[in-house]
């Protein structure tokens, strides 16, 4: 042990520490918790970034003696969440503090910067910023807010546009407002998680399998449950017997029940074996690694390819039950089943057959496409393939739960508190109201944590132990262990005639769902459901079968199934387009949907039922295309003057969807205060996207007051009612459209008690700024304080509430378009991005800042998916590249040179205040517009994720 | 995992220190030593921290940079040439840069070094600092491609300074990564001079292969200097066959054979056109 003494924020510290101690850990011991760790010591995203004797470097990499004599600045440092420094408020006004993990200690750099220069140029900040990873926002308005933050420290106000503002009759709504929780979050304070764990609480550990496919023969947990602090061990031999399915869908889900909380066969290199929980640690690491396993070890399958031959290893073997719909032969089915596999129970027929490995089948049509394809003049089929990709959050999965009051409470870092409830309700066997999940702020979650990958096995332990545990996802478990992006094998057919005219389309989409099926049917039926919808074809059919293999677990991910199947279609078109011999920018104008064109193919595309035909409705895909085509100067060839450098453009029609009409619910109600503010509490689940901003301005908007006179409280299952989640970009449409009536009817109640107290006629008050009611016969005012302290008395008529459900049959989709020019070294197959442009049409965008940063953040990931980003396996199915720095995700570096959001203004007629859904739909174009873009440089065709400089170099025929 | 750590107050100090201390190392800037699955093996840092050696100087002819000195110093500083700011630039991230040094990027000699193919190609000298067997302090100044040559055997050696020459000399250096801040797949250097008539000599060509090491081409080298190789496609068929390159995760063999090949004639053919120094 040393003692060392430095200065911290300027507060001497002497300290003892261990020599081995990490100067993050250290900082984190003396309370300055902003100072994070997202990649357990690599060096790569920049949660552990402090200020060093005026350096900035990464705790992580120094040991804590090194401080000896240091002087440190952390992102306490700053302001407060009630007094910010000027670049931490620019940072929530531009709209880049969202999930916001890594946050403070951006503000911390560009603090620093500011410091050290009056006036930094893009480069320089863009040098300061290198070593952060921002996976939500991207980065292209941070360079808007030390602009911001320039200006307001040289002329006391902003002089640059945040973001266009919407709806001219609105004050909140359509304007960049800055978010609600964006201080708190900025300035690093208690917010996520780990920030709620109090001590005493015990550690749990995950043994894993070593095995991509095996049975478990023997396990021996003696010695390890006999070691000092170890509290209890659960394996598949002690777990409940209680098959349940890790996605949060609605229910009854769409996914297979086809696992137990630890199962007696492992799927996956890194699948649970068992689930230690010790007093600390150290001591549950080294309860786990005196486990002894007997594996028999099995033949895995990695591909579709393999799952799909005749005799494949079957990766599930185990009984199928159904729980509705069971076909006549199931007990003939089931002859062949081996025990050890356990089960697969079905909630409804989703047309899987585990004996061939397939976990789920969907097909449709509309109109004839044999007779499309005779129709045309060319007929394209190709097949594109799409890799493994991780969603990466900074704040990997984890949960802490103990027991209160009789109760399980458990803090969670999710987007489904109320599909959290019920899974861990199943799986312990206990009713929902002995649960509380109360969702904390979520460090990133993508669609990741919509899967309840770790509440599960914490819930559990601590139900049955009564113990405190804490559990947290190493960066590598969160590789081999969470929910990815479905690698896909889609085979598109698409016939034309020379005019442009799309005769027919067939779609044969072939999803891994890996080791088990979360979302395995709506994955890859949304690569159908948000592309097919896009054509006005008469003709179109589509073919889904998802099949079971050994890779790491899939599942949600933003934009679900789309990004996948927009670029196939898209990448087609532009080859039947390339093949026809015309525009593929004509041809795209020609086919795309228009108001009012009758949706027919959705009727085959339900979620496991029948889905709802409805026409387009409010649409600006016309006028991102034209506006994108013009920005771009689409058909303008660019020269780069290099002759190893080609230049090429490409662009891709996008759609997602807002919610799922007909299976999504939210629920919000709002209740006046004593001193007349308000409180809204929404079951939605505010993932960083500034849902709980929505939440506010719904009371803003509905009662003339500013944002901080009101509240939200949200994701808390005890104190808000129920939503299905935020996830398939319902968010803003649901949550959002349950918080706008839940306003409305709190002012309607408010207006007939203020009629009441006044003596007037509730259609003669209006309610106006700063808050209150008005007369427009009597012109009498009361103010909402007076309104709620008479309601209030003892001879009050009650508090003042309201609530809101919000449910639709109504598809309110979202439009854009994405087109991008690129530069590709013909020597070396580089790739440049060197312009994106994005253009969706989000309806009224309520918090235009925040939707600008989704659409950069949006973009940018997707352009890693599409150029770097991969899952590697070996032959026995271990990820090798399980870090940051071996898998690869875009930083500052990546951005395109010009790199453009545009919000098209559309209003909708059905979401709040005309809002439509804006983040998810953005993943969905830089695959398709790259391939093309890189085709249109270099005259190839790039059918496989990730368009690598090795696979275009093979291509071009150079290697 | 480092237990201990010691800080020399001299570099005698520190050379004492690391031979009283089994399992013990030098510790320059930690980002390798500190980092996740890092490669380096030691329970005691020795920290060289004290020991002045962060600084860069102009010597004369020659340009000295002290082992310490972190790669932003490299990039902020006027004195370091243009090559080797762009070798420092392939550590992508500012923060690292901050900390990790020219002295510990040499040390490690990783198959994806960010310095190491440059720096021995520019044909620069080392400073180097020893105990002899009876314990007697000396100090030495060799050229680095022996401390490539015979790496483990510098081992107990501690780097002092790193001493770039300015002869009139052409140095170009490539890094070859799916991004700015992924493992590289193959790194470059390469350096040559040429005289009055346009003779061709001092070629040095390195390429750090991922999953290989830092590999010295020293038939390539011969070939050029003695006239075999006169094009491009020359050097680049012969990197073909001389780089040693292995399938994972950075790219297949094929590729990395490739890309270095493609990498060296690139800047082969900047020599000749009379390139950047």
């Amino acid at each position: 042990m040393n003692t060392i003494v430095c200065t911290v924020n300027g507060k001497k510290h002497t300290v003892t520490c261990k020599q081995s101690e990490s100067l993050r850990e250290l900082l984190v011991r003396l309370g300055y918790t902003s100072v994070r760790d997202s990649d357990d010591r690599e060096g790569f995203a920049g949660s552990d970034t402090v200020i060093y004797n005026d350096v900035p470097v990464y705790a992580n990499l120094m040991l804590a003696v090194q401080a000896d004599g240091a002087e440190i600045k952390t992102a306490e440092s700053m302001g407060t969440s009630r007094n910010l420094n000027v670049i931490q408020q620019a940072m929530i006004d531009a709209g880049v503090v969202q999930s916001a993990y890594n946050a403070p200690a951006a503000a911390l750099l560009l603090t620093w910067l500011l410091e050290h220069e009056s006036n930094p140029s893009k480069e320089q900040i863009k040098q300061v910023l290198s070593g952060i990873f921002i996976r939500d926002a991207g980065y292209e308005h941070y360079y808007l807010a030390v602009k911001l933050a320039l200006e307001k420290m040289q002329s006391g106000s902003y002089k640059s546009e945040i973001s266009p503002s919407f709806r001219d009759e609105l004050t909140y709504v359509g304007k960049p407002k800055g978010k609600v929780d964006g201080p708190q979050l900025v300035a690093g304070e208690a917010s996520f998680v780990e920030d709620r764990v109090l001590p005493g609480y015990h550690s749990m550990v995950i043994l894993r399998s070593p095995y991509a496919h095996a049975y478990i023969k023997k396990i021996d947990t003696k010695e390890a449950l006999a070691m000092e602090g170890v509290v209890t061990i659960i394996t598949h031999e002690n777990c409940p017997d209680v098959f349940y399915m890790q996605a949060g869908q609605g229910n009854p889900e769409p996914s297979p029940h086809d696992r137990r909380l630890l199962n007696r066969k492992v799927r996956h290199v890194g699948d649970r074996v068992a689930a230690i929980v010790a007093e600390t640690y150290e001591q549950a690491i080294a309860a786990r690694d005196a486990i002894k396993v007997e594996y028999e070890v099995l033949k895995p399958v990695f591909t579709v390819e393999e799952a799909m031959e005749k005799g494949a290893p079957r990766v599930h073997n185990g009984v199928v039950e159904y729980r509705s719909g069971a076909p006549e032969n199931l007990e003939e089915y089931n002859k062949d089943a081996d025990p050890r596999d356990g089960k697969v129970v079905y909630q409804f027929p989703l047309h899987g057959d585990i004996r061939r490995n397939i976990a789920a089948a969907a097909h449709g049509q509309i109109g004839d496409v044999e007779k499309g394809f005779k129709e045309a003049d060319v007929v394209v089929e190709e097949t594109y393939q799409t890799s493994q990709i991780q969603c990466t959050p900074l704040e990997p999965h984890l949960a802490y739960a103990r027991i209160d009051g009789g109760r399980l409470v458990m803090n969670a870092s999710t987007q489904v508190p109320y599909h959290v409830r019920r899974i861990v309700s199943w799986v312990c066997q206990i009713p929902e109201n002995k649960i509380r999940i109360i969702k904390e702020r979520v460090g990133g979650g993508y669609g990741s944590k919509q899967d309840i990958l770790v509440e599960d096995l914490v819930g559990y332990a601590t139900w049955i132990t009564g113990k405190p545990i804490y559990y947290r996802n190493t960066r590598e478990e969160e590789f081999i262990a969470n929910s990815t992006r479905h690698p896909m094998r889609m085979t598109v057919k698409m016939g034309g005639k020379k005019d442009g005219t799309i005769t027919a389309v067939y779609m044969d989409v072939r999803a891994n769902t890996g080791p088990y099926g979360n979302h395995c049917l709506t994955v890859p039926m949304n690569a159908c459901s948000k592309t097919l919808p896009l054509l006005k074809c008469d003709n179109m059919k589509f073919d889904v079968t998802t099949y079971y293999t050994n890779i790491p677990p899939t599942g949600a991910y933003q934009g679900y199934g789309a990004p996948k199947g927009t670029y196939a279609l898209m990448v087609c078109m532009a080859e039947l387009a390339d093949k026809l011999g015309i525009d593929y920018y004509d041809m795209a104008m020609k086919n795309k949907v228009e108001p009012g064109y009758m949706l027919e193919i959705l009727k085959g595309l339900g979620e496991g039922r029948e889905g709802n035909v409805v026409p387009v409705g409010s649409c600006g895909l016309e006028q991102a295309l034209t506006q994108g085509a013009k920005m771009i100067e689409w058909g303008k060839k660019v020269d780069s003057k290099d002759p190893d450098w080609k230049v090429g453009k490409g662009f891709a029609m996008i759609q997602q969807g807002s919610g799922l009409p007909g299976l999504d619910h939210s629920n919000a109600w709002a209740k006046l205060l004593t001193d007349g503010t308000f409180q809204i509490f929404s079951g939605g689940a505010d993932l960083g996207t500034g849902l709980d901003t929505i939440s506010a301005k719904m009371i803003s908007e509905a009662f003339c007051v500013p944002l901080d006179k009101v509240t939200v409280t949200s994701g808390d299952t005890d104190s808000c009612t129920f939503d299905t989640g935020a996830y398939a970009s319902s968010g803003t449409y649901f949550s959002g459209g349950a918080s706008y009536k839940a306003a409305q009817d709190l002012k309607k109640n408010l207006l007939d008690e203020a009629a009441y107290q006044m003596g007037e006629k509730a259609e003669d008050l209006i309610l106006r700024s700063p808050g209150e009611v008005y007369s427009t016969k009597s012109g009498k005012t009361l103010d909402y304080a007076t309104l709620s302290h008479d309601a209030l008395t003892g001879t009050g008529r009650g508090q003042v509430m309201g609530k809101g459900s919000f449910t639709t049959n109504h598809n309110s989709i979202p439009y854009g378009a994405h087109f991008v020019q690129v530069a590709v070294n013909v020597r070396t197959g580089q790739v440049k991005v060197q312009k994106y442009y994005a253009l969706q049409d989000a309806g009224t965008p309520i918090n235009p800042e925040l939707a600008l940063c989704q659409m950069y953040g949006a973009s940018l990931k997707s352009i890693g998916h599409s150029l770097y980003e991969q899952m590697l396996l070996d032959e026995n199915g271990v990820c090798i590249n399980p870090t940051f720095s071996e898998y690869g995700v875009p930083m500052i570096a990546e951005q395109p040179e010009d790199f453009k959001a545009i919000l098209i203004d559309i209003n909708d007629e059905v979401g709040p205040y005309g809002a439509k859904s804006i983040s998810e739909i953005a993943t969905n174009g830089a695959a398709p517009a790259l391939a093309i873009a890189i085709h249109d440089a270099v005259g190839v065709w790039m059918r496989s994720w990730p368009f690598s400089p090795e696979k275009i170099l093979k291509e071009l025929g150079k290697m | 995992m480092i237990q201990e750590y010691l800080i020399a107050n001299t570099t005698e100090d520190a050379l004492n220190k690391k031979r009283s201390n089994a399992k013990s190392i030098f510790y320059a800037g930690g980002t390798e030593i500190n980092r996740l699955h890092s490669t380096v093996e030691g329970q005691t840092a020795i920290s060289l921290s004290k020991l002045g050696l962060d600084t860069i100087t102009d010597e004369g002819s020659t340009i000295k940079i002290g082992s310490m000195v972190s790669l932003q110093q490299l990039i902020d500083s006027p004195l370091i040439p243009t090559w080797l700011k762009d070798a420092a630039r392939f550590c992508g991230s500012f923060t690292k840069r901050n900390m990790a040094t020219i002295g510990g990027n040499l040390a490690i000699m990783s198959d994806h070094s960010y310095l190491a193919p440059a720096l021995i190609a520019s044909r620069a000298r080392l400073l180097t600092a020893n105990l002899t067997e009876k314990g007697v302090y000396s100090e030495d100044n060799i050229p680095i491609r022996e401390y490539h040559a015979y790496h483990k055997q510098f081992a107990g050696t501690l780097l002092l300074a790193v001493s770039l020459s300015k002869d009139d000399r052409f140095v170009g250096t490539l890094r070859y990564a799916l991004s700015s801040q992924n493992r590289a797949a193959v790194t470059v250097g390469f350096s040559a001079t040429k005289d009055n008539e346009q003779v061709i000599d001092h070629v040095r060509v390195f390429v750090a292969v991922h999953g290989k090491g830092v590999q010295r081409l020293e038939k390539v080298e011969n070939a050029i200097e003695n006239g075999e190789l006169t094009s491009r496609e020359d050097v680049q068929l012969a990197v073909r066959h001389t780089v040693e390159v292995v399938d994972d995760m950075t790219g297949s063999s094929d590729y990395k054979r490739y890309i270095a090949s493609e990498g060296v004639g690139q800047l082969f053919s900047a020599f000749l056109k009379g390139g950047a120094q």
